[in-house]
């Protein structure tokens, strides 16, 4: 029999629990080998030592500190059980909303005010377009695009610029009498910058003062109402739609008077419809032309 | 919750003990075995019944166990010193071993040497000291070690030669074990 065979079964050995045949060989095995025989003697009082081991019982209020511990644990569990997925989910979707709307609800607002400003190259190229001769062809183009405008009107966004062509054969003298003092105070809320530039055709009868006015050109307005870039402007735009609204009723009396007036505004969607219903009115109103986003008011001659 | 009273009751002590053969002080084991009992509390639903109960119980506590002494903080409690070099009697700080409650009977000297003994066991690998101390302990069977620790029983046996031989070779120079 072989050392580490041995080894195994000396347990077993000492307790007897080994067939009568194996008993012998080992201990034929431990009557040769010493270093079996250390192993063999160690084994022996080792659990000769340990037998006399005590059982410990555990303490009186065991059961008691148990529950304790349950409850303890059971609280904590409860707590965390508060912050479950379902409502962690939900925490999060609204850290999601109030975060998109913190970052990209500014951007937008940005992006509107960016719209109501009127770039000067605009100005320069609604001017040049007006003057041309192949406008007045357009102009003179009966409407039938309703389909179209409405189309545009719900697409684009909500501001659009109005360029108001007007032509008319009055005198210089009266166009200014009922335009300027007209003019929007700028307590309103908005800037509002006026020029004007007509050309006047000659009436036959004319006094020496309207004939020195005469050779002028007298433009009659580009209006430029820059919105302060601000979010907190927002309100200022209200104002400025409000300030849209009540210049319908004085940009009609312009029309009214003017000659070739051509009014660059830009208008909220909501005060454009007014604006034209109220132009409708007049019956001044030769043709609405509505571009990409320029819409083109021209008046009957 | 009665029911649950009622196997508190029934183990209670067997879990302290084994717990207490593992850790070595009576606090320490107090402690793990509520811990077990909280632990089989709230996982009693996943109890499939696919072992004995006892087997359940005993294979939560010695992983219990096994986790405690693998942690850091109980490592740092333990005093730890070599049993070649035991300190000298006039040492001004003497070796605290843990809950021997030494008496000055005739006992003494026995209880010194099964002190002596467990302190070697503390200083063997974890599994080694699992296998020691279910099998000569608990005296636990091999079947009953071989379910708990899932090990196979040639497996078994060849451990836990390995680790009487360590063992052995700790023990002989401070008790005179080779007679």
């Amino acid at each position: 029999m072989k050392c580490k065979q041995v080894n195994l079964l000396l347990e077993d050995y000492i307790n007897h629990n080994l067939p009568e045949e194996q008993m012998h060989n080992i201990k034929q095995h431990l009557g040769q080998c010493e270093q079996c025989q250390k192993e063999y003697q160690f084994l022996k009082k080792y659990q000769q030592t340990l037998k006399k081991v005590e059982v410990r019982k555990a303490p009186q209020n065991f059961l008691a500190n148990v529950h304790a511990k349950i409850d303890e644990t059971q609280a904590r569990k409860n707590f965390w059980q508060f912050f479950n997925l379902r409502r962690m989910e939900f925490v999060g979707a609204v850290v999601v909303g109030v975060v998109i709307l913190l970052f990209v609800f500014p951007f937008q607002t940005h992006q509107v005010i960016q719209n109501t400003t009127v770039p000067e190259k605009t100005l320069e190229t609604t001017k040049k377009h007006t003057q041309s001769a192949k406008l007045k062809k357009e102009i003179l183009r009966p409407v039938k695009r309703s389909m179209h405008q409405k189309k545009l009107i719900a697409v684009k966004s909500d501001t659009y610029k109005i360029v108001l062509v007007v032509k008319r054969k009055v005198g210089p003298q009266e166009a200014f009498k009922s335009a300027k003092p007209q003019l929007p105070s700028k307590s309103s809320g908005t800037h509002v910058f006026y020029k004007s530039k007509a050309k006047v055709a000659k009436p036959l009868s004319m006094s020496s003062s309207v004939k020195e006015e005469e050779s002028k050109d007298v433009e009659i307005l580009d209006k430029v109402i820059p919105v302060e870039q601000n979010r907190k402007q927002m309100t200022q735009m209200q104002n400025f739609s409000n300030l849209i609204s009540s210049l319908s009723g004085q940009t009609l009396a312009v029309l009214k008077t003017a000659t070739n007036t051509i009014m660059n505004i830009r208008l909220p969607m909501s005060n454009y419809q007014t604006f034209i219903s109220n132009l409708k009115k007049t019956g001044t109103i030769q043709e609405i032309k509505i571009n990409k986003d320029t819409i083109k008011i021209i008046n009957k001659e | 919750m009665a029911s649950f009273d009622e196997l508190v009751m029934k183990y209670k002590d067997k879990i302290f003990n084994l717990c207490y053969n593992f850790l070595g002080s009576e606090s320490e084991a107090e402690d793990m075995a509520q811990d077990v009992f909280v632990k089989v509390y709230h996982s009693l639903k996943s109890f499939k019944g696919l072992s004995l109960f006892s087997t359940w119980l005993y294979r939560i506590t010695v992983n219990t166990c096994k986790n405690r002494l693998r942690s850091l903080s109980f490592r740092r409690t333990q005093k730890q010193f070599s049993l070649n070099q035991p300190k000298s009697i006039d040492d001004a700080h003497p070796i605290e071993i843990s809950d021997m409650n030494f008496s000055p009977s005739q006992q003494a000297e026995r209880k010194e040497t099964l002190c002596l003994i467990q302190n070697a066991i503390r200083s063997l690998p974890i599994t080694m000291q699992t296998l020691i101390i279910l099998r000569d302990f608990e005296n636990k069977s091999y079947e009953e070690i071989m379910d708990l620790t899932g090990l196979k029983l040639g497996t078994l046996k060849s451990k836990l030669a390995r680790a009487r031989e360590k063992l052995r070779s700790k023990l002989q120079e401070v008790l005179n074990f080779e007679m």
